[in-house]
């Protein structure tokens, strides 16, 4: 401290203790409170920090030294991503939509395809405010590919056009054999190629009661599978391939079915549910004389339970593939446990028969929301899977009857479902899924959404 | 009650091999020794405005600071050795963390550049409480205010006024869809804040015309990419049609006037800033700092980062030192720069611990926050409430290192200041906030009033609210703050004490009265009297401590020891 400060200081302490004694002291609860001066102020610090939490602290920063030096290492990254404004682009890029026109990123994890990712392009007011575009490419690191394109003509309310098309490749779909009793120790694994056009249309009869039709060509090709997927079905099943194997199916299908629809919502729908029913004719344009009929019925529910948003979903539906004469149904166009008809404890195309029948129960519960009850947030969930394949109805019943548990998490907002993280256990295996779309309320849908339109559902 | 107990030796550094290590760790975590008693006035003033140079300007980023607190932080404070074994030693008494560096031997925090005593102390009247920091006018208006500046990132726009005498002032808006509400509770938090002690800006709710505006020269406005681009008057207009106007075509904000001096950024919560000699105690050891946790609990400050302080580099009498202030009360009273919230101040914005209990309760619990209702018909109040309130469940969106190491000593001060807030002063605040439904300005009056009582309520039950002990004439006199305040009933209180004598080293010659004196004063009066008798028996124990335990009617509380200096009659230190 200079000599100047130092003369400054003197004198404002000495004026400080004049003031105190012309000045009266404010009167407080505790009596009169003196004015600032040397004998009422003092330099306060840090406690000294006691020997034995020396000791203690010793070990502690030695082993912290690592974490302080990853959790600096990523506070300087945030830091500099964040003030070269990267952060926020990205935010713009990933957050809500500020208008119709969105370009996404979607994720998948879990399951047979893998790991993988890609873009979805989307456009709510595609030519006019009612109508909506979306185009999604998707890849993972098995190899598996998707690309769809959809459109949606109208808002529903007085009737609702649909048209999409689509690819997917499938290089490690599996074949265990086909019925309710098909032995898990005999996987084998083929490549399966879908292409599909398609349209649909809905008109509102009743409230909410509505009709839909819809025509679909597809052509679902099962070929030999890849070195690395083995043992392929023609080793494993030879001289027992199903039909169809390393054939490709080409058809039309048109479907005709009711729907009733009183769930107000797809985030976290507590009330209403969906009842849907549904035929459909196949009939094959490659020569190879197969047709069929498909009917489908379906009911789901939700109910709300004893606090806000705890709610159980139950779903349950029956498909059956009925042959048209005496043609053989292609494998690869039977029913199987893939989306949106999963049994969750087991992997993709475990089952396969001409009919199967599922349970699905969900109870969900808030987990955590980023402001506002019904926005943003995250909800947990258990679920029982219950469910089978067969090839005619007597076969259904306890002794083939799979069951699958598990629990997981749900991503909502006001907008809607945004995606889950799950996983499920049967007696034969773990899996873990990480997906954008549900099970439950999947028939909103559609081509719109590229849902694979191959079996009919 | 660290202090009444014999001196405990240091437990030094014969401790290392893990043995001892486990002993240490089960028994009492030791305290710190008290400072030595002495006859002299107590001190009430921080020698914290010593002339300094310029520090630098603090620029935290905001994103790193969240995850800081809400993640890296509290592992640490988790993982902290010294505080898992303070909070063993908590099972036996004791507090997590040590008393706070700024105390007075009063247990009183001393003015100084982050506090200043008002209503704890002394008594302020409504119209003092509502005028706040300033003459609470706003800014001046014999002519145009002029645009200095404009701000578009953040969900509310503003921007900076020049008013005609020059003073500058920060214009904020309510979000859309609530109109006032923010506005409101901006002014009630700041009144409230600064009659507590804190240093605030003046804050004022306003009503302005388009026409009191005007557009400066050279006025650059920068978007949330950062591009700028000089302002127009277009983009006034911009700003404006986001805002929602009353119906006489006014637009409600409030004002806060830019403070004096140089702004050097925030303060953290945590730690020291390094380059200012005069800050010597860290900041999660300030006594006030601790406390603000319950007042931002009072007031549902869930916005209690960083960021939201500000410390100004200025100059008084040729002095020049940091004053640290809290800013931007907005997120206040129920509601946020987004509108009304409930969550906001039940969880912080990732409460993993919240999370977890929700997994594992598999649902079956309700959260409060989920029950909790605006009150119907009135659209300028947001989610305040009392009926579910809980003072220790208050959590800002971010955790607070400070916040964390409330004890209950700090906690009972933070409480003694709150429930120095009577009706009257609440409702004098509430009429200056601007509602223009005066159903809203007494409901929140009477909703912080209710608020006010259960936070007293809670800490008076922890620590005996006796205080303000003063000794003449061999009359002790204090006052029960909770018969005071109208919580306790006076009837039913019955106070009783015992005495001791003790050296400056608190070090005791037994007990002059081994057995207590149960008191035959109730406390109808405002103050407790007593005549306690005092002879001196030793040269060395020069001092006498007074332990006083109060019932009111569920058993004898803790102890408050007061020790007394009988020569000069001097209450020379207290203890809770």
């Amino acid at each position: 401290m200079n000599a100047r400060r130092l003369l400054v200081g003197f004198l404002a302490a000495a004026w400080c203790d004049v003031s105190a004694a012309e000045t009266p002291a404010p009167a407080s609860r505790w009596g009169l409170l003196p004015p600032p001066a040397d004998s009422v102020t003092a330099t306060f610090r840090d406690a000294p920090t006691p020997l034995w939490e020396k000791t203690l602290l010793v070990p502690y920063r030695i082993v912290a030294l690592p974490f302080r030096g990853v959790s600096y290492g990523i506070g300087a990254s945030l830091v500099y991503f964040d003030d070269h404004h990267v952060i926020y682009r990205v935010s713009q890029l990933l957050g809500p939509r500020k208008g119709p026109f969105g370009v996404l990123v979607n994720f998948t994890a879990g399951g047979l395809p893998g790991f993988g990712g890609g873009l979805t392009i989307v456009h709510d007011a595609f030519l006019a405010p009612q109508n909506r575009f979306k185009f999604r490419f998707q890849s993972t690191v098995k190899g598996s590919h998707k690309i769809t394109l959809g459109m949606r003509f109208g808002d529903g309310r007085d009737g609702r056009l649909e048209v999409g098309a689509g690819y997917r490749l499938r290089p490690n779909a599996r074949h265990f054999g086909i019925g309710p009793a098909s032995d898990e120790t005999r996987e084998s694994f083929y490549k399966q190629e879908l292409t599909w056009v398609g349209t649909t249309v809905r008109g509102q009869l009743a409230g909410d009661l509505a009709v839909e039709a819809g025509a679909l060509f597809s052509t679902i090709g099962a070929r030999g599978s890849d070195e690395d997927d083995s043992p392929s079905v023609s080793a494993e099943f030879a001289g027992e391939a199903p039909p169809g194997y390393r054939e490709r199916s080409d058809g039309v299908g048109v479907s005709l079915g009711l729907r009733h629809d009183t769930a107000s919502e797809e985030g976290r729908p507590t009330r209403g549910g969906l009842r849907r029913v549904n035929a459909t004719y196949f009939e094959s344009v490659d020569g190879s004389d197969v047709s069929f009929w498909t009917y489908r019925g379906e009911i789901e529910e939700f109910f709300p339970l004893w606090f806000s948003y705890r709610a159980l979903a139950v779903r349950g539906f029956l498909s059956w593939i009925e042959p048209a004469g005496d043609s053989s149904i292609p494998f690869q166009r039977m029913m199987t446990n893939d989306d949106p008809d999963l049994l969750r404890g087991y992997q993709d195309f475990r089952w396969r028969d001409r009919g199967m029948t599922a349970l699905s129960l969900e109870y969900r519960w808030p987990l955590w929301a980023n402001r506002e009850a019904d926005g943003f947030g995250l909800d947990a969930y258990l679920l029982a899977d219950y469910g089978q394949v067969f090839g005619e109805l007597h076969e259904i019943g306890f002794r083939t009857l799979t069951d699958s548990y598990g629990g997981g998490i749900r991503i909502a907002s006001f907008g809607g479902f945004l995606g889950r993280a799950e996983i499920a256990r049967s007696d034969e295996e773990t899996v873990f899924r990480l997906r954008a779309d549900q099970i439950f309320q999947f028939a909103r849908g559609g081509l719109y959404h590229g849902r694979d339109p191959v079996p009919s559902r | 009650m660290a202090a009444t107990r014999c001196r405990v030796a240091d437990v030094s550094a014969r401790v290392l091999a893990l043995p001892f290590v486990i002993a240490i760790a089960l028994a009492p975590a030791p305290a710190l020794p008290a400072p030595p008693l002495r006859d002299a006035p107590v001190i009430w003033h921080d020698d914290d405005r010593r002339d300094i140079p310029e520090p630098r300007e603090r620029d935290p980023n905001l994103l790193w600071d969240s995850i800081d607190d809400t993640a890296v932080r509290p592992f640490g404070r988790l993982m902290h050795p010294g505080r898992i074994v303070r909070r063993v030693g908590g099972l036996f008494g004791g507090d997590h963390v040590p008393p706070a560096g700024n105390l007075n031997a009063l247990d009183e925090s001393p003015n100084s550049t982050w506090f200043t005593n008002r209503i704890g102390l002394f008594p302020m009247s409504p119209e003092e409480v509502a005028r706040g920091p300033g003459p609470g006018a706003g800014p001046d208006r014999s002519g145009p205010w002029t645009i200095v500046r404009a701000k578009t990132e953040g969900v509310t726009p503003g921007f900076n006024i020049r008013d005609p005498k020059g003073a500058v002032h920060l214009i904020k808006f309510d979000p859309p869809g609530a109109p006032g509400m923010t506005t409101a509770a901006g002014v009630i938090s700041n009144r409230i804040l600064y009659a507590a002690g804190y240093d605030v800006p003046e804050d004022v709710a306003i009503t302005f015309r388009r026409e009191d505006l005007v557009l400066g020269e050279n006025v650059k406005l920068t978007l949330p990419d950062g591009t700028k681009h000089a302002m127009t008057m277009g983009d006034i207009d911009s700003i404006l049609a986001k805002v929602e106007r009353s119906a006489d075509g006014e637009w409600r904000a409030l004002a806060s006037r830019l403070l004096s001096g140089k702004p050097v950024g925030p303060f953290d919560y945590k730690g020291r800033r390094k380059d200012d000699p005069n800050d010597r105690v860290s900041h999660e050891n300030r006594r006030e700092l601790r406390g603000l946790r319950m007042f931002a609990a009072w007031i549902n400050h869930f916005d209690t980062k960083q960021h939201n302080s500000l410390d100004m580099y200025v100059e008084d009498g040729g002095w020049r030192y940091v004053k640290h202030y809290l800013i931007d009360f907005a997120s206040t009273l129920g509601t946020g720069a987004k509108g009304p919230t409930a969550r906001y101040g039940w969880e912080y914005t990732v409460d993993a611990p919240a999370i977890v209990g929700r997994l594992l309760a598999l649902g079956t619990h309700e959260d409060a926050w989920r029950r909790v209702r605006r009150p119907a018909g009135l659209d300028e109040v947001g989610y305040l409430e009392s009926a579910l309130f809980d003072p220790l469940e208050f959590k800002p969106l971010q955790p607070n290192t400070a916040f964390a190491n409330l004890t209950d000593r700090d906690g009972y001060w933070a409480a003694k200041i709150i429930s120095a807030f009577t009706d009257e002063h609440l409702e004098a605040i509430a009429a200056v906030a601007g509602y223009e439904n005066p159903e809203a300005a007494k409901h929140v009056a009477r909703v912080l009033g209710e608020r006010r009582d259960k936070i007293a309520r809670l800490w008076f039950d922890r620590v005996p609210p006796l205080d303000f002990f003063t000794y003449s004439d061999g009359i002790q006199r204090f006052h029960d703050l909770g018969v005071e305040r109208g919580l306790c009933p006076g009837e039913t209180s019955r106070y009783r004490f015992r005495s001791v004598f003790v050296t400056a080293d608190r070090e005791r010659l037994g007990f002059t009265s081994t057995s207590w004196t149960v008191t035959s004063e109730t406390a109808t009066a405002p103050t407790v009297e007593r005549r306690t008798a005092y002879s001196q028996s030793n040269k060395e124990y020069t001092f006498q401590a007074f332990e006083w335990q109060v019932d009111r009617g569920e058993g004898w509380s803790r102890s408050v020891t007061v020790y007394v200096a009988p020569g000069s009659g001097r209450v020379v230190a207290v203890e809770r």
